[in-house]
């Protein structure tokens, strides 16, 4: 096989994995994060929602 | 039982100091972070304007053919540019700097000396495009750019899958 | 999540259509009659080609559903993103397996020919679309310029696909796309080809429906962090 179709399905394969892997780790991610805002983590539970 | 003092928030007496977002210790300014936004949209126009430049001055007429190239040959005199055409079987000679061969466009045949060595496709019969100028009725050329066709056929059709071929 | 799963079984179907495709082009397949070996690169670098255009096809329409006020949703500007930063991909790979490709059959790694020039062009003009959007920060004015690039962009999609035919260049004319629509290309040969088309379309969807999914993520989180800052401000107020 001539080196240049390697490098060929080399190159194609690379990123198809690298930006698959990207996208599916950081989905995984964003997903496992909870969506609280920091900011309110001092605030006591008993005060109940703001209005 | 809450008041706030200054950001502060006073829960049973004392204070507590909310936490807030991590930030930057002097914001940048303005004009800084208009820089660091565009920069990028920037750099991309010049990239643009590059592409563009080449493309208006070379991929216009990427190449003239033997024909048109043998008819204009006063006008474009020892000025480079490319040159298309067949390679006309049973003229190809190496030499110690390169090879001689002929390429030819309809019925017209030049006859090109090829400085440099040949891509690994190059054969008779094969689309070149050669890049170089006229020198009397020869063209002298440094580079040899095959053009394969769009057809793509088996090797040896019928046959199961050899292990020949350009490797 | 149900969907999810689908997701999931769409992603492995497109690695297995695309191991697939590199088995027969790579073993199967013989070699052809003037490029020998080198011929295996036709099964990934139109297929490549292909997906860029799929992407930005993806975009315009996107972007279209966008500016036109009967249809105007934030979604459609977020998949007219993650479609182009896929295309941006694609067309980097394009250029890649091209060049790949050009240095054994053609002798060069790169020349300046219609083909070549105007697909460089396009690879910038999408990076730039993606510079345009970070360039941005208001919301809705960001998905309304952006949309208007992404258009703008398109145009020189149709100019790539023509260049073989209105300029004189190295590059080929089209194998499988042509006027005719009859692909030059024989028995497996074809075959594999048509399944890289398949194989590689198959891999941009399921990229596009996750980069999607991130693109909402984010603009959910950004919108609920700007709702906290909010009742944080009124609560002091």
């Amino acid at each position: 096989m001539s080196a240049y179709v390697e490098a060929g399905y080399g190159v194609v394969t690379a990123a198809l994995v690298g930006y698959g892997a990207v996208v599916s780790v950081r989905a995984r991610k964003l997903r496992a994060e909870p969506l609280v805002v920091r900011v309110d983590d001092s605030r006591p539970l008993e005060e109940g929602p703001r209005d | 039982m809450k008041e706030m003092v200054a950001g502060a928030e006073v829960v049973g007496g004392h204070a507590q100091w909310k936490e807030l977002p991590p930030t930057r210790r002097r914001p940048p300014s303005r004009m800084r972070r208009r820089i660091v936004t565009l920069l990028p949209v920037a750099i991309v126009v010049v990239a643009l304007v590059a592409v563009l430049y080449k493309g208006l001055s070379s991929a216009l007429v990427y190449f003239y053919t033997a024909q048109q190239a043998v008819a204009m040959r006063s006008t474009l005199g020892s000025s480079t540019f490319r040159m298309e055409g067949v390679v006309v079987p049973g003229t190809i000679v190496s030499t110690v700097n390169g090879v001689n061969f002929s390429i030819r466009f309809n019925h017209t045949v030049v006859q090109v000396i090829e400085v440099g060595s040949p891509p690994q496709l190059f054969q008779p019969k094969i689309p070149v495009v050669v890049v170089g100028h006229f020198a009397g009725k020869r063209f002298f050329s440094d580079q040899i750019m095959v053009k394969h066709s769009a057809n793509y056929v088996a090797a040896h059709p019928g046959r199961i899958s050899h292990a020949g071929g350009t490797s | 999540m149900k969907s999810d799963r689908a997701v999931q079984g769409l992603g492995l179907v497109a690695v297995l259509a695309i191991v697939a495709t590199y088995i027969l082009g790579l073993w199967i397949t013989p070699p052809a009659a003037v490029m020998g070996n080198l011929v295996r690169l036709l099964y990934i670098h139109p297929p490549v080609a292909w997906v860029a255009y799929l992407a930005y096809g993806v975009t315009s329409v996107a972007s279209i559903l966008y500016l036109w006020k009967r249809t105007r949703d934030p979604r459609w500007d977020l998949i007219a993103a993650s479609s182009a930063e896929i295309g941006v991909v694609f067309t980097a790979l394009t250029l890649l397996t091209g060049s790949i490709w050009g240095r054994p059959t053609w002798g060069v790694w790169w020349t300046w020919d219609a083909r070549l020039t105007t697909t460089a062009l396009l690879f910038l003009l999408y990076v730039g679309y993606l510079a345009l959007r970070r360039a941005t920060p208001d919301v809705t004015q960001r998905s309304k310029r952006s949309a208007v690039a992404a258009l703008i962009a398109f145009i020189d999609v149709p100019i790539v696909h023509q260049s073989v035919v209105w300029w004189k260049t190295l590059h080929q004319s089209a194998t499988v796309f042509n006027a005719s629509l009859s692909p030059k290309v024989h028995g497996e040969m074809a075959w594999t080809l048509l399944l890289g088309f398949i194989a590689f379309s198959l891999a941009y969807v399921w990229m596009l429906i996750r980069r999607y999914q991130i693109a909402v993520l984010i603009s959910k989180r950004q919108e609920i962090l700007l709702q906290g800052a909010l009742d944080e401000r009124m609560s002091t107020v």
